[in-house]
């Protein structure tokens, strides 16, 4: 499907074509999947959908060095996995941020964006869905969230609880048969730290030559630099 | 407390530890022995045990010590078969799939010892032998004999695996009386484990049902909890949800890798990180499927109090 002149839906997904799209069998590009949704009825408004936190969290740790570089090897170290079983409680301290994720799984459209907003009631307790809320077309995963606690107090998070509303938006996109779909983010079911590589390699794309690192290493018997690997 | 050892490799594998179920058949057997009133499916296998051992053994073995270690042994078996038993008839497949995988990774799958009973375990032939003829009773072994899978081959090919075959050595020397004496016990095993499970008729049936729409929500990377209906009625259930991604893990995970971009079969690690996806999303659709399971009662709870 290429007709450009075609008029394409453009705006939010009202409550209707959201439910039109879950009807859709999930083979169908046009499918949308939001599972699993308690009474459905209250987990809608006209415009969005209500999300419920997970029960699995990544909270920072404190690291040996005295600064964190998002590289290949230091990516994966700065966290630690936390199981808070449902009926249970997280405790946020006063001006930390947590990675949680959504407890549902979510598979968007290939036609559409999604957006999510932290809900007004969890906002007013100045917890803060925060700073990555955009979620691409095809899409499919439990969504990570960045969860902040800009309160002066310590505050509790209860897993199973709503956290955010999805919103949807129409992408004017045409139909591109058997197009592979990016593997990166795709299919997580906790929230999942960020696959830095190390940023040279980043800055070599754009033509940098030369980066300024800090590696970690030891000086050896005969005074050179060894660098750990 | 059932202490359960997994190797190390596998402890965070969900498909390795579906064997879990084989031990609790343990804890099954041991209580089944326990009580003062019996079951009379547990009574028979006794008694068929005590002959078994009489029309077969009791003329070879004479002496107290001997005649006591020979009926451990027989015990031994017979509770790894009823545990296997067990087993299968709560979880369908995967439990064969699991064990295969298991038995293959410490090297008790070979052809020269798949027919070698020890003093606590019959043959991995013969566990499987009686898992595949357990699985045709109950209706699962239509569903997946078709498969294209080296596990499902393995297992039709065991099935038809000569009983001479089977050997027990004890001391460098083979007594093929006590694996004639345990082949006369097997059917009553059969009926002890179909006795306590008969809460599983009909779970090969919603698989035959619902394997398809999960193998399609697999294929495009979605966790199955989205064919949950809120009222349960027509939801597979999650043994039809573990079975079903078995069997796509050992036939179709190339095909979902081929549909990402830059993911290839034939990478190992790759490979694993799908394969540990795949487990991810059955874990979690269990885990959907009891927690709409608990939501449904719940308000059906609320309504009938009001």
């Amino acid at each position: 499907m290429t007709n450009k002149d075609e008029t394409r839906p453009c705006g939010v997904f009202a409550r209707e074509e959201i439910l039109y799209r879950m009807a859709l069998p999930v083979s169908d590009v046009r499918s949308l999947v939001i599972t699993p949704l308690f009474d459905r009825d209250k987990a809608m408004d006209a415009d969005s959908v209500d999300l419920r936190l997970g029960a699995y969290f990544l909270l920072p740790r404190s690291l040996p060095e005295a600064y964190f570089s998002p590289d290949q090897r230091t990516a994966t170290s700065q966290h630690v996995k936390v199981h808070v079983p449902l009926g249970q409680y997280l405790v946020v301290p006063a001006h930390q941020t947590v990675l949680g994720s959504t407890l549902e799984f979510i598979k968007l459209p290939y036609d559409a964006s999604g957006e999510i907003l932290t809900t007004s009631s969890v906002a007013r307790t100045f917890i803060v869905v925060e700073t990555a809320p955009w979620i691409h077309p095809e899409y499919r995963g439990c969504l990570t969230l960045e969860i902040a606690n800009v309160s002066n107090t310590p505050v509790l998070l209860y897993p199973g609880r709503p956290i955010g509303q999805l919103i949807l938006l129409h992408v004017a996109r045409a139909l591109e048969p058997n197009r592979k779909i990016d593997s990166t983010y795709f299919g997580p079911i906790q929230p999942e730290a960020p696959p830095f590589k190390n940023p040279e390699e980043d800055l070599r794309k754009i033509g940098v030559r030369r980066t300024a690192v800090i590696r970690k290493g030891i000086v050896n018997e005969e005074g050179r630099f060894e660098a750990e690997r | 407390m059932v202490f359960v050892e997994v190797p190390y490799s596998q402890g965070p594998s969900f498909f390795a530890n579906l064997m879990i179920y084989h031990e609790l058949g343990h804890y099954v057997f041991e209580k089944l022995g326990d009580t003062d009133d019996r079951r009379p499916a547990f009574t028979s296998l006794v008694a068929a045990m005590d002959r078994a051992f009489g029309e077969n053994l009791s003329d070879t073995i004479k002496t107290p010590g001997n005649r006591a270690w020979a009926k451990r042994v027989l015990e031994a078996w017979t509770t790894e078969v009823f545990c296997d038993l067990f087993a299968v008839r709560n979880l369908g497949p995967a439990f064969s799939f699991a064990l295969i995988d298991f038995l293959s990774l410490i090297n008790l799958m070979g052809e020269d010892i798949e027919g070698k009973f020890d003093e606590e375990h019959p043959a991995p032939a013969l566990r499987l032998r009686e898992q595949q003829r357990c699985l045709q009773k109950s209706g699962w072994w239509a569903s997946v004999e078709g498969l294209p899978s080296g596990h499902v081959s393995l297992m039709k090919r065991l099935a038809g695996k000569a009983e001479p075959e089977y050997f027990f050595e004890f001391q460098e020397k083979v007594i093929p009386a006590f694996t004639g004496a345990f082949l006369t016990i097997l059917p009553l095993i059969h009926e002890l484990a179909a006795d306590v499970t008969p809460h599983s008729e009909g779970a090969a049936a919603d698989f035959a049902q619902q394997a398809g729409k999960i193998d399609e929500c697999l294929l495009h990377g979605v966790v199955p909890s989205s064919l949950l209906a809120e009222d349960n009625a027509s939801s597979p259930t999650p043994v039809s949800m573990i079975n079903a991604a078995y069997c796509f893990h050992l036939t179709n995970l190339p095909k979902l890798m081929d549909r990402l971009d830059g993911q290839r079969a034939d990478d190992l690690r790759q490979r694993m990180k799908w394969a540990e996806k795949l487990e991810a999303w059955t874990v979690k659709g269990v885990e959907d499927s009891q927690l709409l399971a608990a939501s449904a009662k719940s308000r059906t709870h609320d309504k009938s109090t009001l």
